[in-house]
């Protein structure tokens, strides 16, 4: 997740600043320690002594010394007064002050000068003793003498890096402070994280901005939206401290931003803004009537692809507001925005889900309902098939036998008239036949019943049952089949469909032949029917296979049936025989509809596939 | 002496068209309009085989061809279901129950009675 991403990456990069910062600090203070041991150094080693006696012989002076006032090492000091070392003022004092002191209290301390071997005066803090011998009497003095010049400059060098030193543990505890205080930024941001997934956005923001208010140690906030258009400040929320103090009665929810003063600064310029003297800043409006006052402010905006798209805003800090508290809050608003996004798209995600649930309970009970009326559908189907076909049996059979004289002689007359009323019933018959199939088709109550025959002995079947009603229009028939292809498919069925595409071919040719050809494809095979007819149209010949389409009133007259035959043949064709059916045309030449269907219905798919029986 | 057959069928007009054909070909007819009555006349009258409508009001055709066929007297009967009910897998259940031939309505009167003496005759009786 992002927050935690940013989150851990400002920790590290925290954690590292810290610990160079605590290397350079060791190293400060290494460094004041070698310091000291070198001054300590240079005051054992260096550190001038000698001894001289009551009248200002010198009696001897060490190596530092001589080094000092160069004297050779080995050259004796016979001779040699103390004025050769004291300038003759540092003498006198010594004379007056020092030795007498010495005598008294044993030692006396003071400042004083050497002369070097360029006769240069140098600095140099001393200590007299008085040496008394046994009798009580004194004998000689000795005088330590600390070169000042080089003290001073070793305490420079201490002092210098002790500031140093103090001063890298200002960074030091700056930067502690700084770590600090962002811990307690993301601690908050990840409360809010938490916080998240149990409040809605307005909690989250809400929280947020409590945060970011206690955070920058500011006493009063505000988060307030941005409209799309850039163009509104969509106030929404302030905190609890600001909401007690400040007594502006109901603001509108939109307020234009060219109309908001210069705390909506960062929302025109995108950036942060601070406002440490609020009262003075030469923008500034004003407040209104009752505005809790505003001596500092900080601005934050918070942006989405470029856009802002809130701001958040803290202000009345004691101390001026710095970079510091502009990142706290920058982080802390993000963190909130993010939280809010992911929260709003929970909840519309939610509401998605609820709708879907709703969505989906109303398709169940409708299908459920849809599942009622499909069983009734058939049970009617069922109950008309029977009770539509009962008196059609009486009707037909006994016609039939009154036409065949069973009953007794009929003239011409009664011939005709009983003739057309038989086929008549022969014609209703089939569309009770048509109908009852498609009902059963679409319902999936019929069962493909396949078994083995040739292609050659049922299309020779097929065109034999055509022939009479062909030959009476003056039709010819070509059949063009090999012999040896052997299907194994529901034979009733597809003979059913070849009889339908022979029928149209006759019904709609004039003159001219009606062509039947079967090939094998592989594992297929197709069966084509071409007639010399009146043709299709190309805009019609989609909509042939349509239910109750017939596509010219001139077909409706001179043809007769309700249009079902091609219906049904493409039904049976699909669901029953897992093949399909096609038709071209060219319009005054004629139509050709092609069966093409697998040679073996069992290797198609399993039976379930096809629908069960009753 | 004419070959007897027992007709049960409760729509009076086919039923009229049944007997009228079967009568026409030489056959008597007995009539039953109801299962029931015709698993009776079966026992009763013994007929030389049965044409059955599969639609009826109190049993349904199963019933009957499985009374039938449970009756010691009448199980060898050879039974012809006749219907327009015309639902797939009517005419698997009504062989399977033990119906020697099965003709669907509306019934042809040139062929109807040469489609029964096929079915008697494959029956083997």
């Amino acid at each position: 997740m992002q927050i935690a991403d940013n989150s851990i990456e400002e920790m590290e990069s925290l954690r590292s600043r810290v610990a160079e910062l605590e290397s350079t600090n060791a190293q400060l203070q290494s460094e004041v320690e070698e310091s000291r041991h070198m001054a300590r150094m240079v005051s054992d080693a260096g550190d001038f002594y000698a001894c001289f006696l009551p009248d200002g012989r010198l009696t001897s002076v060490n190596a530092p010394g001589r080094a000092l006032l160069g004297w050779p090492a080995s050259e004796g000091v016979e001779g040699k007064k103390v004025l050769d070392v004291y300038p003759r003022w540092v003498w006198q004092m010594v004379k007056d002050e020092g030795m007498p002191s010495a005598i008294e209290q044993g030692v006396w301390r003071g400042k004083g000068a050497i002369l070097d071997a360029g006769g240069n005066e140098v600095s140099v803090s001393q200590v007299v003793m008085a040496h008394r011998d046994a009798e009580g009497d004194v004998r000689f003095f000795s005088v330590l003498m600390r070169d000042l010049t080089s003290c001073r400059h070793t305490k420079e060098a201490v002092c210098r890096a002790h500031e140093r030193l103090a001063d890298a543990n200002a960074v030091l505890e700056r930067e502690i402070n700084q770590r600090e205080r962002t811990e307690r930024v993301l601690q908050a941001a990840l409360d809010l994280n938490q916080l998240a997934s149990e409040v809605s956005p307005e909690d989250v923001i809400n929280a947020a901005l409590e945060e970011g208010v206690r955070i920058t140690g500011s006493t009063i906030g505000y988060f307030h939206f941005v409209s799309s258009n850039q163009q509104a400040i969509i106030l929404k929320t302030w905190s609890r401290d600001t909401v007690k103090d400040c007594s502006v009665p109901d603001l509108s929810k939109h307020y234009p931003l060219e109309k908001a003063g210069v705390w909506a600064d960062c929302v025109r310029t995108g950036k942060p803004t601070m406002h440490n003297d609020y009262a003075h800043d030469p923008n500034r409006k004003g407040l209104p009537k009752g505005h809790i006052s505003v001596h500092r402010h900080l601005g934050v905006p918070i942006l989405e692809g470029g856009e802002v798209v809130a701001v958040i805003g803290v202000g009345n800090r004691l101390k001026p507001y710095t970079a510091m508290q502009v990142a706290q809050l920058h982080l802390l608003a993000e963190n909130a925005w993010l939280i809010v996004q992911r929260r709003n798209a929970e909840v519309d995600l939610l509401e998605r889900k609820n709708q879907l649930e709703r969505q989906a309970d109303h398709l169940e009970r409708a299908n459920t309902k849809l599942k009622e009326m499909d069983r009734l559908k058939s049970m009617f189907i069922a109950s008309m098939s029977h009770e539509l076909r009962s008196p059609l049996n009486s009707i037909i059979g006994f016609t039939r036998i009154v036409l065949k004289g069973m009953s007794g002689e009929l003239n011409d007359t009664q011939r005709d008239q009983l003739g057309r009323a038989h086929s008549a019933a022969n014609h209703l018959l089939n569309l009770i036949s048509d109908i009852i199939d498609i009902s059963k088709i679409e319902a999936g109550r019929v069962d493909a019943n396949p078994v083995e025959f040739t292609l050659a002995g049922m299309v020779t079947d097929a065109v034999e049952s055509i022939r009479p009603l062909a030959e009476s229009k003056g039709l010819s028939l070509s059949v063009d089949v090999p012999s040896g292809v052997t299907l194994q498919t529901d034979q009733r069925r597809l003979f059913q469909c070849l009889i339908n595409l022979l029928s149209n071919a006759v019904k709609y040719s004039e003159s001219g032949t009606i062509a039947i050809s079967g090939r094998q494809f592989g594992s297929e095979v197709a069966i084509s029917v071409a007639d010399t007819g009146i043709g299709i149209a190309d805009d019609d010949l989609p909509r042939v296979f349509d239910a109750f389409e017939r596509l010219d009133s001139h077909l409706r007259v001179s043809a007769g049936g309700v249009g079902l035959g091609l219906y049904i043949t493409r039904k049976m064709i699909r669901d029953l025989l897992k093949g399909e059916v096609t038709a071209s045309s060219e319009r005054g030449v004629g139509s050709t509809f092609t069966i093409t269907i697998p040679l073996d219905l069992g290797e198609v798919g399993d039976r379930e596939e096809r629908g069960c029986a009753v | 002496m004419n070959a007897r057959v027992l007709v049960i069928e409760d729509n009076d007009d086919n039923m009229e068209l049944t007997c009228f054909i079967l009568n026409a070909e030489g056959y008597d007819t007995i009539r039953a309009d109801t299962g029931r009555a015709g698993c009776a006349a079966a026992l009763q009258q013994l007929p030389d085989f049965i044409v059955l409508d599969i639609q009826l009001p109190d049993m349904n055709g199963l019933d009957v061809v499985n009374t039938i066929r449970g009756a010691e007297q009448t199980r060898h009967i050879p039974v012809i279901a006749m219907t327009s009910y015309a639902m797939s897998g009517d005419r698997e259940r009504m062989l399977g129950a033990g119906c020697n031939g099965y003709i669907e309505k509306p019934i042809d009167p040139d062929t109807v009675v040469s489609q029964m003496q096929k079915f008697i005759a494959e029956a083997g009786i």
